[in-house]
This record gives structure tokens, C-alpha cells and sequence, in this order.
């Protein structure tokens, strides 16, 4: 008590009025210091955490404590590959003796004209000779040179937005119901046998300014196969079980990271396809795993406000040092639920994602259902934390000149229709429409993001394309699509849409 | 363990991982590194949180030995980068609230703690909620870290004379926010003890 007397003495010193109320304070001291919580520091850590600041090896624990290999293979790997990689990412797409940065100092290597070969959208058919369609969701199929998109979550919303602005939204159940026929499955679908809303788009700029006969076309160059760097450093541990030495030309491909922690994080970084994509680890997160107490869907009235979550999210991609000087301002993706803010019948997502367009060569970056192509981070909104980021790529590219469309009117007329994938009934299928004009203005250039299939590889490409507003759409009509995008490229112009299957034909 | 504090150890150890000596730089890490982890632990009350955190003390203090003053106490760079990084995580957290540490916190909400802490500082929580960042600091530093007003003072950033009225005035708002029945509780327990 020696020392709650000292710091009682000291209080009264401090303040002489406690002296009134000494026995008092003596007990609120006294609760305090035993309150003191037991720190349970980790001797053990103490000393790990002194061996990792001098640099210094700890004594092998591989062969005794295999069970430590995983997570030690795995900080072992990100210390030594993420300088390392980061290197080798940057230089290895152009081959130039780039600086150390990994996928933020935008490299453009420009090669001849029409290096990419014949460029083909993802979202068009391929009509066959008997008429039948050449499915484009497996090269390994696909006989001839036609595009691909890969199986990703990219390519899921790709078919949403195809769906958007095609001619049937949300008002026709039918064609809902074709929506879920994606997937990498034809685009010809069956004929609706409800009435479709057509959309006319009426252009109502200025004169279209398409004076460039030529434009460049990007192709992101993805990592290699190998990083050789690494698995050399690799080599050099003793893993226990095997030696790894004793392989040879082996390379590193991908790495998994796991933080092992509460709220933790899996970062899985793709050498070959120069990528690093982050998933919250669903163990550490109670309100994934189940351990959470409280579970209830979260109302509409949850979900945070727009600069809230771009602010958690600039927050997340600032403290793990993601530089987005290559991407444009961020945007949050709308969802019907926070449109449905005045039902008490709705629930607000579990997560939203927050969009930073991608920009090359100064120029954003949009899918071909005008939606911002970019960096995609999903925040948690039960957790208020990040959940996701896809999307965060190596920035080495390569360009090439192309021929670009110069006649305005073939243009408007794509436009009309909404675009090069838009298809409309046509007279003779019978199928009862609705027409509806919108409106759209002055188009601003921008890049279209599409998938080339050439070579057994799928080709990822931003093409020239022009961004048109809608600038007026009937008040109450459902109608998703804010922008229409056509690209430049004659090619991506001239794929004709051949529609849905007739429904007589599949029965 | 050495008590290097403001001694000539202490500023040659410094002065030696300035150039580069991070076997140098380990002497300051033991003589610092428990009271680093003790002072992130109060404001978190979870362990691994507190390791995790108290790492990142460290290494940052390393990659930025070299832009560290030496006119200013080593000890209160050491504390001030715990503090950021206390105030860091829970800020990325939860970036829409004004939170420095755990006290900030309701004693329900549904941030990982330590459930002995968790339950052995219930009823404290509640009234250090109500204190402001500096006086749980000052309070923190000066009841459960032992640290001298001077310490504390190089730690905080203000005078010796601050600290104190810091310190004397957090007790009067404990004491007035703490109801009389559960003094003449604790005072009964004290004595059957």
C-alpha cells in the first residue's frame, strides 16, 4: 500500500482538495491499480519479434515443427517475393529495365498495327454454317478464332450488363429469366414469349467527331510463368519433408498469404497472370464464419453512406500501400436494395463494391455495358470493413494501331439499338414489343474493356470506343443502363447479333 | 534486460542504429519492447491485436531510425508510434467514428477482447469511456505503467505540470462518475481481504 500512499500524496499535492476526501480516493486508486489487466505478454514472441527486427534466422524449426510450415512457407514466400516480384512484374512484360515497381508505373510498349489480329467481342455469336451457334465459353471448343471471356466473377456481371441493355430490362420476367442463362453460355436465347420493351436511342449531341481513322488498342500484358528469383531463394530452405534443391528451372507461379489474425485477410498474388487479389479469411471473421452472435439481416437503413464507404475503402488500399494514381475517382455500385431504401420489407446487401476506374493512358476504362472497368474493392457492411479487393493488376501493356469507324451514320445506327450486342425481335419472330425512346448526348472517348480468343488464349484488350449519356429516359419505365458504349474497332461493329433462339426451334 | 532511459547507453544504442547497427537497435527494442506492449495492451485488451500492433511499432521504428530527432526522448518516438498505431487500427476499422483505443468502445460492442480483461474491467470501462484519450493515457502511464510525471510528460508532448493536472483532473471525473455504493463495496472487500 506503500505506493497507493505515494500516489495519494501526490494527488493531494496535485490538488489539495482530495485531502478532504482521502479515504475515498484511497479506494478508487486501490481499484484502479487492481484492475490492472494481466498483459499475458508471450515471452516467446518477445524473443520472435527480436530475431525478425536483427534480420536473423531463427534456428530451423522446420524439421521439428512441420506443423509450422504452411504459415512459415508463407511468410518466408512474401518476404522474399514481394520485392523480388514486385521487380519481376514490372520488368517482365516489356521486357525493359523498368524500375522496382509492381503495377503502378504504367508501361506502354507499342507495337505494330493489328498485332492483335481480328478483334471479336465476347458477347457476340458465331453464327455456323448450318446456321447453329459456335459456343464461346470453351476455346477448347471453339474451332475457330472468336473470343472468350474467362470464368470470373467479371465475366458473371458481364452477362448482367449485357442483359441491362439489352432490349428487355426488369419489366419483362422473361427475359430476367434468359439473364440467368450466363455464364458462358450462347447468347442466342429463346424467344420471349411476353411483350419486350425496345429501346430506341435518339441521339441528340453534337456533330460525332470522328476524325481519328486510327487508334491505338491496349492489351495488358499478364505476368509470365515463372519467377525464378524467388524459387531460388526458396530453394535455399530447408523445408524438412524434401529438399527442394534437388528441382530444377522450378519457378514460382502464385503464393497464398494468410494473416492469422482476427479479421484477417488471404492474399493470393498470380505471378503468371499478374494479379494480386485479397479475400477476407472467412475463419477470422465471426460474422462470416458464424461465431457472431447477432446474424439478422441488416436493414436498408444499415448501409453506410456512399463517401463512407469509398473513405473505408481509401483507407484500406492507402494503409496497405496501393497507389492509385492510375485510377479515376471511385464510385459505389448501385444496388436495388439501397434503391428500395424506403421498404421495410428489404435488407441491405453484405457487401458493396466500391469501383476505381481503371484509366490507360489517361483514358478510363469501361466494360462494354458501360460500367466502370477498374480496381474492385468490396466493403464488409455489417463489418464496416474491406472484405475484397479484385481487380489490382500489373500495369504493363502493349498497343497497337487499328483502323477506327468514321462513319457517323452506321454509328447512330448501333447506337440506336443500343449498342453492337443490342438485339431487337425482329418483325417476322412474332414477338409482341413495346417501343421506348431515351434520349442521349455528346459522347466523351473513352477505352472498352473485351476478351479476344486468338491462339488457344484468351486476349484481355481495351479497344477506342465513344461513351454516350442517357440525357432522358421516361420517368417510369425501369431502365438500368446510365451510358451506352460503342466501340471503335469495325470489327466489334459488324459482329451481327443473332438473337435468341426462336422458341418453336427448341421445342 | 538494461534500463537504457536517457542514459549514455541509450543515446549510443541510438546513435548506432541511426548508422545502420540493428544489434544495436535490439538493446532499445529490450529495454522498451514490455512497456510498448503492456501500453498497447491497456488500450486494446487483446492479445494478439497487442502483438500484432507492438510489431509494427517496432519495425517502424526501425525504418524510421533515421529520421528520428535526437534532441527528443527516444521513449516518447517509441509511445507515439504505439499510440498511431493503436489509433491507426481501430480508425481503419472503423473510419466513420472517432475512436483512439478501446475505451472508446461501448463495453458490449463486438470488438475481440481478451474475455478475462473483458470481465475484470467491466465496470472500469464505463468510466474510462468517459475520460478523453489524454487523461486515459496519463491515467494508464501513470497508475498501471509506474511511469513518472517527467516520463510521462516526455511521452504525452507537454510539461511536467500538465501531466499532473492531466492526471489529477481524469481521478476528480473518475471519483465524481463513480457512485458512492460501489466505494463502500470495494472498500468492504478491501478489508475482508
Amino acid at each position: 500500500m506503500k505506493n497507493i500512499d505515494q500516489i495519494l500524496q501526490e494527488l493531494i499535492d496535485i490538488e489539495p482538495s482530495f485531502a478532504e476526501h482521502r479515504e475515498e480516493m484511497r479506494t478508487l486508486i486501490s481499484e484502479l491499480i487492481a484492475k490492472k489487466p494481466d498483459t499475458r505478454l508471450d515471452e516467446a514472441f518477445v524473443a520472435g519479434l527480436r530475431s525478425r527486427l536483427l534480420g536473423q534466422p531463427t534456428p530451423s524449426p522446420f524439421s521439428n515443427y512441420f506443423s509450422y510450415t504452411p504459415y512459415l512457407v508463407g511468410v518466408l514466400a512474401v518476404l522474399i517475393a514481394l520485392p523480388l516480384g514486385y521487380r519481376y512484374l514490372s520488368t517482365s512484360g516489356t521486357g525493359a529495365s523498368g524500375t522496382a515497381v509492381f503495377a503502378m508505373n504504367q508501361q506502354i510498349e507499342h507495337l505494330q498495327g493489328n498485332a492483335y489480329g481480328t478483334i471479336q467481342s465476347q458477347t457476340s455469336g458465331q453464327p455456323g454454317l448450318d446456321g447453329s451457334e459456335v459456343a464461346h465459353a470453351a476455346p477448347s471448343i471453339a474451332p475457330t478464332e472468336t473470343s472468350y471471356a474467362p470464368q470470373t466473377n467479371t465475366d458473371a456481371r458481364d452477362m448482367a450488363v449485357s442483359v441491362a441493355s439489352a432490349p428487355a430490362p426488369a419489366s419483362v420476367p422473361v427475359t430476367k429469366m434468359a439473364a440467368g442463362m450466363g455464364g458462358g453460355a450462347s447468347s442466342r436465347m429463346m424467344y420471349p414469349v411476353g411483350p419486350v420493351t425496345v429501346y430506341s436511342y435518339v441521339y441528340k449531341g453534337e456533330p460525332l467527331d470522328l476524325s481519328a481513322t486510327e487508334g491505338d488498342v491496349y492489351s495488358r500484358t499478364a505476368g509470365q510463368n515463372s519467377s525464378g528469383q524467388i524459387a531460388t531463394q526458396l530453394r535455399k530452405f530447408d523445408f524438412g519433408l524434401m529438399n527442394f534443391g534437388t528441382f530444377s528451372d522450378a519457378s514460382v507461379r502464385t503464393f497464398e498469404l494468410a494473416e492469422n489474425k482476427p479479421f484477417g485477410y488471404i492474399i493470393d498474388v498470380s505471378f503468371t497472370d499478374g494479379t494480386i487479389n485479397i479475400n477476407a479469411d472467412y475463419t477470422q471473421w465471426p460474422t462470416l464464419n458464424g461465431k457472431s452472435g447477432d446474424m439478422q439481416p441488416l436493414p436498408v437503413s444499415a448501409m453506410p453512406k456512399d463517401d463512407q464507404l469509398i473513405s473505408i475503402a481509401k483507407q484500406f488500399l492507402d494503409a496497405h500501400g496501393v497507389n492509385l494514381s492510375n485510377y479515376a475517382e471511385p464510385v459505389v455500385q448501385q444496388y436495388a436494395e439501397a434503391k428500395a431504401a424506403d421498404s421495410a420489407t428489404q435488407y441491405a446487401p453484405d457487401q458493396i463494391t466500391i469501383v476505381y476506374p481503371l484509366k490507360i493512358s489517361g483514358e478510363q476504362v469501361y466494360e462494354n455495358g458501360a460500367y466502370p472497368y477498374g480496381l474492385q474493392v468490396g466493403v464488409s457492411v455489417r463489418d464496416k470493413k474491406v472484405m475484397s479487393v479484385y481487380g489490382l493488376t500489373s500495369q504493363t501493356y502493349t498497343s497497337s494501331s487499328y483502323k477506327l469507324e468514321t462513319d457517323s451514320d452506321k454509328i447512330l445506327s448501333i447506337l440506336k439499338k443500343g449498342g453492337p450486342n443490342s438485339w431487337i425481335p425482329p418483325q417476322e419472330s412474332g414477338v409482341e414489343t413495346k417501343n421506348v425512346d431515351i434520349e442521349v448526348g455528346t459522347p466523351t472517348k473513352v477505352l472498352m474493356h473485351t476478351y479476344n480468343y486468338k491462339d488457344n488464349q484468351s486476349q484481355e484488350l481495351f479497344v477506342p470506343a465513344l461513351m454516350f449519356p442517357v440525357t432522358k429516359a421516361p420517368a417510369e419505365d425501369e431502365y438500368y443502363p446510365k451510358n451506352i458504349i460503342i466501340p471503335l474497332v469495325p470489327e466489334l461493329l459488324n459482329q451481327a447479333q443473332t438473337g435468341p433462339i426462336p422458341y418453336d426451334a427448341v421445342r | 534486460m538494461s534500463n537504457m532511459d536517457g542514459n549514455a547507453d541509450e543515446r549510443a544504442a541510438i546513435e548506432a542504429a541511426m548508422q545502420g547497427d540493428t544489434a544495436r537497435f535490439a538493446e532499445l527494442y529490450d529495454a522498451y519492447v514490455r512497456k510498448i506492449y503492456d501500453f498497447i495492451y491497456y488500450k486494446t485488451h487483446h492479445k494478439e491485436t497487442a502483438e500484432d500492433l507492438t510489431s509494427e511499432t517496432f519495425f517502424k521504428a526501425l525504418k524510421n531510425i533515421r529520421q528520428f530527432d535526437t534532441d527528443r526522448s527516444f521513449k516518447s518516438w517509441l509511445y507515439a508510434i504505439a499510440h498511431n498505431a493503436v489509433m491507426d487500427h481501430y480508425r481503419s476499422a472503423r473510419p466513420t467514428t472517432d475512436i483512439d483505443d478501446v475505451w472508446d468502445l461501448p463495453g458490449e460492442d463486438n470488438t475481440i477482447r481478451d474475455t478475462e480483461t473483458k470481465i475484470a474491467l467491466k465496470e472500469v470501462q464505463k468510466h474510462m469511456g468517459k475520460l478523453t484519450p489524454i487523461q486515459r493515457d496519463v491515467l494508464v502511464l501513470r497508475l498501471w505503467q509506474e511511469l513518472s510525471h517527467k516520463e510521462i510528460a516526455e511521452i504525452i508532448g507537454k510539461s511536467e505540470a500538465n501531466s499532473k493536472m492531466i492526471y489529477s483532473r481524469a481521478i476528480a471525473q473518475l471519483k465524481s462518475s463513480v457512485p458512492a455504493g460501489v466505494f463502500a463495496i470495494l472498500l468492504a472487500t478491501l478489508h475482508t481481504i
